[in-house]
């Protein structure tokens, strides 16, 4: 079993470091946290009847709503809040943001963005704006995922991290368990064992494993993890795009065989599909599961697969460090917001400790504090979370470049022409390390 | 212009004319002399903030390498270099192909069908209230709501189409999934909402046909088929040519069902050009690379509706010797 393997289902167990990790974070959060109840923040009155706009996603607007709705109460803050789906809300943060528009006073933001928005300098400098009123940010928060608000890394904070979702590698234990299958530690042995499982059950609606094969983000978001398990990344450390390496070759062999015992429909797979078959019980393994997936496959009202899907790091070959990928939501203030003071106000609150554990226990949203991630409270709700913990901190982003946008769109764009047959592995590849190559060129960050 | 003559204003209208008109303009308000100018100048203003400038700035892009910076864009002039790789980019031949394709099925299957069941209507079928009113629903529903209902109604492992198949026995079909059925199962959807557009305009055409040539026809002692071949048809061409260049245009425009069903896929096998240039704009942001198909996009659409209403206009306005 790998090292930071978590059992997490109930009467199972946990490895020694987890646990290890688990009770010292929990001794760093008695003490972290108690330096930083907010329980009873308010205001100050010049900054009351003040008004924002918050823009969000569709899918956490309505989840914060009801905090969104006690903090305007009772500080007399009226707020309004502009949700939209993922894709919308980033082109409309790419225009608003880069044109200084002004049409946000705090913008949610994903962290394979923040390059971009925090890189061009769109964002204010949070650090600053905290240390001239006295304040610092609090060290609760998990510091790998503190650092994501910070690029270029030392340049300051431009981002405070909110939802503290970790890409993680999910299998249903009872299924391998049956089948005399042991838990995967390399891609090739999840292929092997995927191999198995759709051979032998397919026929009865169970597949060996789930990933995303829609272009884009989707299709992106499954490979890198792959690609990161065969021991390489999608660039170097000169920015040079490393998809025609024969780690890179290695890595799409094996997602088109994956794809090949994937439940279909893989082709189009995309974030909801992906977690639904996970908890509808069609897939037995996913190296592409989320905590808004993990709380569903936890969730009595839509599982059937609740207490019998483990979670850990994602598989790597041998020699290769196992490494999770952040998916990190960020709240930032634009550059020429109208009210920085009452906007930096809102997220100083929004983040405390009690309002990370109410987001946490009543809207299922992954906290970033450590207090909260190992409060005992929510840990016997959801007992995953000393395992998302533990895979926070060994997490990776994805490549901290401004171009990561166009890059992914690119690559996921070649990954998913391979998985629906339109183009050969190698060919993808090929097509994918030359467009990202002009892109590095073209942005400057590659020299040719 | 009429209005600014004050013998043509009202007053001058309802009383008997004077013997000398005075100088023009002379005693009639400004605003009653640019009367035209302000009628039409809301519907000016909206045209050039919302086209011309647009376009404007499309083909300024379109020339340029453009970067989104603080406050604006960086424009850097690139020559023809966006329209080049355009024309070697494989993902745009292809887009011009997949656009090719789903204008001709679509257009071909909406117009058929449309006038198939608006003739059958008209022809008298009992209950045709309910049958109309029942067509009418698929125009009124959101494109996106249409698109979901159809995603989930086409999902492989719980949809209602493979379930159905399979209680027949038959395997199930992957018909969002499978590249060479994907592009078609979504402009079966799009067949679905639109054929009842075509329908109600053809319906309320062949309404308004006279009745005499069909009361000559049977006369004649004219078969079913040559009625329509030679009195239905030439007498709906003006109507059939307006809805065949709507759905045209609307066709080639596809992109809501398209996007909330596979988002161009699976892989790139449905990326239409729309798909394409939203692709290339919101997703890489290469706004000068999008803007290049979308002007060369935009000159074609262009060209095809003005060489096809002239063709239109020219078989069907020429006077009657």
């Amino acid at each position: 079993m790998r090292d930071n393997d978590v059992r997490n289902s109930a009467g199972s167990s946990l490895s020694r470091r987890t646990l290890l990790k688990a009770t010292a974070a929990v001794g760093a959060a008695t003490t972290l946290g108690a330096a930083s109840k907010r329980s009873a923040y308010a205001l100050p009155t010049y900054l009351q009847g003040t008004s924002l706009v918050i823009a969000m996603t569709d899918g956490d607007a309505p989840k914060a709503q009801p905090l969104i709705d006690d903090y305007a109460k009772a500080n007399n803050v009226t707020i309004e809040v502009q949700q939209n789906p993922y894709a919308a809300l980033q082109q409309k943060l790419t225009l608003s943001l880069t044109q200084g528009t002004g049409d946000y006073d705090v913008v949610t933001l994903d962290d394979p963005w923040m390059p971009q928005f925090a890189g061009g300098q769109f964002l204010m400098n949070l650090q600053e704006l905290m240390e001239k009123k006295g304040e610092k940010v609090d060290p609760d928060f998990i510091p790998e995922l503190l650092a994501l608000g910070d690029f270029p890394k030392g340049s300051g904070l431009r981002g405070i991290p909110w939802v503290g979702n970790v890409q993680v590698f999910a299998w249903r234990s009872d299924v391998l368990k049956e089948m005399g299958i042991e838990l995967p530690k390399s891609w090739d042995d999840v292929l092997a064992a995927a191999q198995k499982i759709t051979e032998a059950k397919g026929g009865e609606g169970l597949y060996g494993v789930g990933l995303r094969g829609q272009a884009g983000n989707p299709a992106a978001t499954s490979f890198l993890p792959i690609l990161r398990g065969y021991g390489t990344d999608l660039f170097n450390d000169k920015w040079e795009p490393q998809l025609e390496t024969d780690a890179a070759k290695k890595a799409m062999a094996t997602t088109l065989a994956l794809a090949k015992v994937a439940p279909p429909g893989v082709e189009n797979c995309d974030h909801a599909t992906n977690g639904r078959n996970m908890y509808s019980g069609v897939t037995a393994m996913s190296g592409d599961i989320w905590p808004d997936q993990l709380l569903q496959i936890y969730d009595p009202s839509v599982s059937k697969v609740v207490g019998k899907v483990d979670i850990g790091g994602e598989p790597a070959a041998e020699g290769v460090k196992p490494a999770n990928m952040t998916g990190n939501w960020l709240l930032g203030i634009p550059e020429g917001a109208k009210d920085p003071d009452a906007a930096l106000a809102f997220i100083t609150w929004f983040t405390a400790p009690e309002q990370q554990k109410r987001l946490l226990m009543d809207q299922s949203i992954p906290a970033t504090r450590t207090s909260v991630m190992t409060d005992p409270e929510a840990v016997a709700k959801f007992p995953f979370l000393p395992g998302l913990l533990a895979a926070a901190k060994n997490a990776l982003p994805r490549p901290r470049t401004p171009s990561y946008n166009a890059v992914e769109a690119v690559y996921g764009q070649y990954v998913a022409q391979a998985i629906a047959g339109q183009v050969s592995g190698d060919e993808a590849l090929a097509n994918a390390n030359k467009d990202i190559t002009d892109i590095m060129v073209k942005s400057g960050e590659l020299k040719q | 212009m009429a209005t600014a003559d004050p013998s043509l204003s009202r007053q001058h209208l309802d009383e008997p004319g004077p013997t000398a008109a005075p100088a023009a303009g002379e005693g009639v308000p400004w605003w009653e002399r640019n009367l035209a100018w302000l009628l039409v100048s809301p519907t000016i203003l909206l045209l050039v903030v919302f086209s011309l400038i647009p376009t404007v700035m499309l083909v300024r892009f379109a020339f340029s390498n453009v970067k989104l910076q603080r406050g604006g864009f960086g424009v850097d002039p690139t020559g023809f270099d966006n329209f080049v790789r355009a024309f070697g980019d494989p993902l745009v031949r292809d887009a011009v192909g997949i656009t090719l394709k789903w204008v001709a099925v679509v257009t071909t299957a909406e117009v058929l069908l449309g006038l198939a069941l608006a003739l059958l209507l008209a022809g008298g079928v009992r209950g045709r209230g309910v049958f109309t009113s029942l067509l009418i629903i698929p125009i009124i529903m959101p494109p996106v709501a249409v698109s979901v209902a159809w995603l989930f109604m086409y999902e492989p492992n719980f949809g209602v189409f493979n379930y159905l198949l399979n209680q027949a026995g038959l395997p199930s079909v992957r018909w969002l999934s499978d590249k060479s059925i994907a592009l078609y199962s979504m402009m079966a959807v799009d067949v679905w909402q639109a054929t009842p557009f075509v329908f109600l305009l053809l319906y309320a055409a062949i309404l308004s046909l006279p009745r005499d040539p069909y009361e000559a026809a049977a006369i004649d002692g004219a078969g079913r088929w040559h009625v329509f071949r030679t009195v239905t048809l030439p007498l709906l061409g003006p109507v059939l040519l307006v809805v065949v260049l709507l759905r045209l245009i609307d066709a080639a425009r596809a992109f809501d069902k398209i996007f909330v069903m596979t988002r161009g896929g699976p892989g790139t096998s449905a990326y239409t050009m729309t798909v394409t240039i939203y692709n290339e704009a919101f997703a890489k942001f290469d706004f000068g690379y999008a803007s290049a198909i979308s002007f060369l996009f935009q000159i074609v659409m262009v060209i095809v509706g003005t060489v096809y209403v002239r063709r239109a206009l020219a078989d069907y306005s020429a006077p009657a010797e």
